[in-house]
């Protein structure tokens, strides 16, 4: 007897898993289930599953028509509908016959607005059939499109959205900013223009413009060699790397700088490099030991201290300081190494031998001259460059152009790269010690110099 | 109107019982669309002495005393139509059972198919067999919907040809269709040629239908078979042609494969043998040759100068001064315009009776992408190998179901009233 309310419960669960049955409280589910594996087969007997009894639907094979068609084409499908409600029911793949409702006009008013120079009447009514035909799938209408060959996709979408543009301002509408709204969906410029305007202007072109520049960009992506797009990769990589070496160059550059900057404050005083040494030893006592003194002098003089001279006990004494002339002591502005190029080349040295204050009031001169000189001189070639490249735009031919634009951009980046910077006036100072160095390199360079 | 476009969706199958027939240059298949597969596929075809023409397996399978084999298609196209109406009556009444009075009729074409072909099949169609409706379709824009693609480029292997046709929103375009003269004819050509002289020799000798065998005994491979001749069969030659073509495509497409990469004698020693046994008892392996046999479609010219030894196949155009099927890919694409190409380089589809060689697809994905490697390139090949053959029937057979397509059927009152031009004015 059991056994037999046992398999009961079994029975139960197996049909119905979603509500716990109150008899099986006792045992786990899980303990029951692992039970049952070794048990005997159960046999639902007493209790067969119940299923849902719905009544089954009634299939036939019925003749129905598309109200899509323009006919009445009578074909069979299967359908559950009853026969009698059937008639009422339109086909419901009818509703999926649309169009991408194309533009069409009358022959008035294509006499009104639409003429074109470049577009006969039936050229036009070919176009538009076509677009009519394939549902404004473009690549698709100028495959298709052999009333003349020559004709661009552009000039078909450029003709065709045209005519749109016109016949929706013609048109009466009685929403005033969804006749714009369309009109700005129709705006199309083939961009003839673009090209010109792209090589003319930096980098702004108008949305409209884009259509001929975008399909030369594809084209000329698509046409690459797999050298060139080897090659391609390859500069990107290089370009990569010499941004990350340049910004590497610089933050080392800046460092060096910010360490060397605070000793040669004022170094524009002294002349040359020789005496370096001497003169930051002496700038940096001259501030420090001073600040010093004022604050202790009262303490020291309260308490008959005397102080050496900080300058020969902290550093170098006036003994390990070479002799020199006095001349070169003399105050002197800096000059800049191209004007000394520049002046070496005309024969002068850059130190007088009787430097007396008229004369070096008079060399000054002479300096600043040069320096304006070369200003202007400069200041001519880039003029001069310019002009070269704005001619080489006006003659239309795109290759010499880049390779023109290309030779003037060269020694105009030149100058704005960091090794150059000296050949400004308004270098600060800080970087001359560094840049001088450059500079000779540069000076020995016939090249650069010429450039200057 | 609506035009058959990409989306099509299990909801969308309103299925009419339409009957789909594809013909191909030696195969014909026919079914219900909805289906998966056709129900019959037979060869094109027939034996034919007097006035007395016997079609499908019965026919040309079957050896009768002095009939001759003759085709009813050739280039993928309606050779004789007397003879391929017969054929279809063959193959709907008699084998499919069907009436043709109530079934819609889809029929593929190839794109090469000329007006006065089409509006002929028509003919046959509604005079012939009173269909209710019939619409033709290109076979490339089939297969492609078969893939579940509306915009790809099919590249085609069939028997005699190899096409490829860029497919964009369910069109063709047309000036992208190219295709050569090298299909599997030229492919059995050419492994014939590349074999050995002795193994050559051997294989033409044991060349024999079974039909023709009274008994056999098994041997070692490549030795002499033991077998014995009926000697009641005196087969006319069109027949031995035809069954001995049938052998060596049977015996193409079980040994023959491709290199995935371009050809290398030093790789192909490092694959395996392939052995193959002919209906006599006679068997032998293959090596270098059934990888050298495929080369041919892929490089046509680099071929040309053996002579042919294959003498009982139909005179086939030399291949040479073909187009190769690299370049016939880039033309077509290039043939396209720049917006659609990339989208076509992306959705490469194989099909065709050829393209189950092993590595073809492979080899296409390598080819193709060493031509455009700034792109990107995927060759998608049905995994099925029915698939892959009878794809275009399959593209119908999804095509003929969908609820959408019934209002583009020609009806029978239509073809009354407007005649002959509705064909092409309806099937673009």
């Amino acid at each position: 007897m059991r056994s037999s309310c046992f398999r009961t419960t079994i029975t139960e669960m197996d049909v119905d898993w979603d509500h716990e049955p109150a008899s099986t409280s006792t045992i786990p589910r899980d303990l029951l289930a692992m039970m049952a594996e070794n048990a005997t087969p159960v046999v639902a007997a007493s209790n067969p599953p119940r299923h849902r009894t719905r009544p089954v639907r009634k299939w036939r094979w019925a003749p129905f028509t598309n109200a899509a068609r323009s006919d009445n084409l009578q074909l069979y499908h299967w359908t559950d509908t009853d026969a009698d409600k059937a008639d009422e029911e339109p086909y419901p793949y009818a509703a999926f016959n649309t169009t991408s409702q194309a533009y069409s006009y009358s022959q008035d008013e294509y006499d009104r607005m639409l003429q074109d120079a470049a577009w006969s009447k039936d050229e036009t009514d070919y176009l538009v059939n076509l677009i009519h035909e394939f549902d404004v799938r473009w690549p698709v209408i100028w495959d298709r499109y052999e009333w003349r060959s020559g004709r661009t996709l552009e000039d078909l979408k450029a003709r065709y959205f045209d005519i749109c543009r016109k016949l929706i301002q013609s048109r009466i509408s009685s929403d005033e900013s969804s006749t714009g709204q369309l009109l700005q969906a129709y705006q199309f410029d083939k961009g003839e223009m673009a090209c010109l305007y792209l090589q003319t202007q930096s980098n702004a072109i108008l949305p409209t413009e884009r259509e001929m520049m975008r399909k030369r960009y594809i084209n000329s992506l698509f046409a690459r060699t797999p050298e060139q797009v080897k090659e391609e990769e390859e500069l990107y990589i290089e370009a990569k790397r010499i941004e990350h070496d340049e910004r590497k160059w610089r933050s080392e550059r800046d460092e060096l700088v910010r360490t060397v900057a605070m000793p040669r404050n004022d170094k524009r005083k002294t002349l040359g490099g020789a005496d370096l040494s001497s003169s930051t030893t002496s700038t940096d006592e001259q501030h420090l030991p001073h600040k010093r003194t004022a604050k202790n002098a009262a303490f020291d003089a309260q308490n008959y201290i005397t102080r050496p001279s900080s300058s020969s006990s902290l550093k170098s004494s006036s003994s390990t300081i070479p002799p020199f002339s006095r001349a070169t002591k003399l105050a002197q502005k800096i000059t800049p190494q191209r004007i000394k190029d520049y002046l070496h080349g005309m024969g002068l040295s850059d130190k007088l031998a009787y430097p007396t204050a008229t004369n070096v009031a008079k060399y000054d001169g002479v300096k600043d001259a040069t320096a304006q000189l070369l200003e202007i001189r400069r200041a001519h070639e880039k003029v001069a460059a310019d002009l070269r490249a704005a001619k080489g735009l006006s003659n239309g031919t795109p290759g010499p152009t880049d390779s023109q634009t290309a030779a003037t951009a060269t020694p105009a980046s030149d100058r704005n790269t960091p090794a150059s910077t000296p050949a400004t006036p308004a270098t600060p100072a800080p970087d001359n010690s560094m840049n001088m160095s450059t500079d000779s390199i540069d000076g020995n360079d016939p090249n650069k110099r010429r450039k200057l | 109107m609506v035009i058959y476009g990409a989306a099509y969706s299990i909801r969308l199958l309103d299925e009419v019982s339409a009957i789909v027939v594809s013909a191909g240059t030696s195969t014909l298949s026919a079914g219900y669309a909805g289906e998966d597969t056709p129900k019959l596929v037979i060869p094109t075809q027939y034996t034919h002495k007097g006035n007395d023409a016997y079609f499908g397996d019965n026919g040309v399978d079957v050896y009768r005393d002095g009939f001759d084999v003759d085709n009813t298609m050739s280039d993928s196209l309606i050779n004789d139509f007397d003879r391929f109406t017969q054929l279809l009556e063959h193959s709907l009444t008699h084998l499919l059972r069907a009436d043709t009075q109530q079934h819609p009729l889809l029929f593929t074409e190839p794109a090469w198919n000329t007006h006065k072909h089409r509006e002929k099949i028509a003919e046959i169609a509604f005079e012939k067999f009173n269909v209710p409706g019939f619409y033709i379709a290109n076979d490339s824009v089939l297969s492609a919907f078969a893939a579940g693609k509306s915009t790809a480029l099919i590249i085609d292997i069939g028997a005699e040809s190899t096409s490829v046709t860029p497919i964009v929103d369910g069109f063709v375009l047309r000036k992208g269709v190219l295709r050569n003269n090298v299909g599997g004819t030229q492919v059995t050509n050419h492994y014939l040629n590349s074999l050995e002289q002795t193994q050559r020799d051997n294989l033409l000798k044991n060349l024999i239908p079974h039909q023709l065998i009274d008994s056999k005994t098994s041997c070692e491979p490549g030795q002499a078979p033991n077998f014995s001749l009926r000697q009641d069969i005196h087969p006319t030659e069109s027949w031995l042609n035809y069954s001995k073509s049938k052998i060596l495509k049977d015996w193409r497409e079980a040994t023959s494969a491709i290199l995935e990469s371009t050809w290398d004698e030093h790789k192909v020693y490092q694959r395996s043998p392939k052995s193959y046994e002919f209906p006599n008892g006679f068997s032998d392996s293959y090596q270098v040759a059934r990888f050298k046999a495929n080369e041919i479609l892929i490089h046509p010219n680099t071929f040309q100068s053996q002579p042919s030894t294959n003498t009982f196949e139909p005179a086939s155009i030399s291949p040479s001064s073909q187009k190769s099927l690299p370049d016939l890919i880039r033309e077509s694409i290039q043939a396209a315009e720049s917006d659609s190409r990339t989208q076509l380089l992306s959705n490469i589809i194989l099909v065709g009776g050829v393209s189950a060689t092993p590595g073809l697809s492979e080899r296409i994905q390598n080819d193709v992408f060493s031509l455009f490697s700034s792109n990107r390139v995927k060759v998608h090949t049905p995994a099925n190998p029915v698939e892959r053959k009878f794809s275009s029937w399959l593209g119908g057979s999804i095509l003929g179901s969908l609820g959408t397509f019934h209002q583009l059927w020609i009806s029978q009152d239509e073809w009354k009233e407007f005649g002959k031009p509705i064909v092409n004015m309806r099937c673009k």
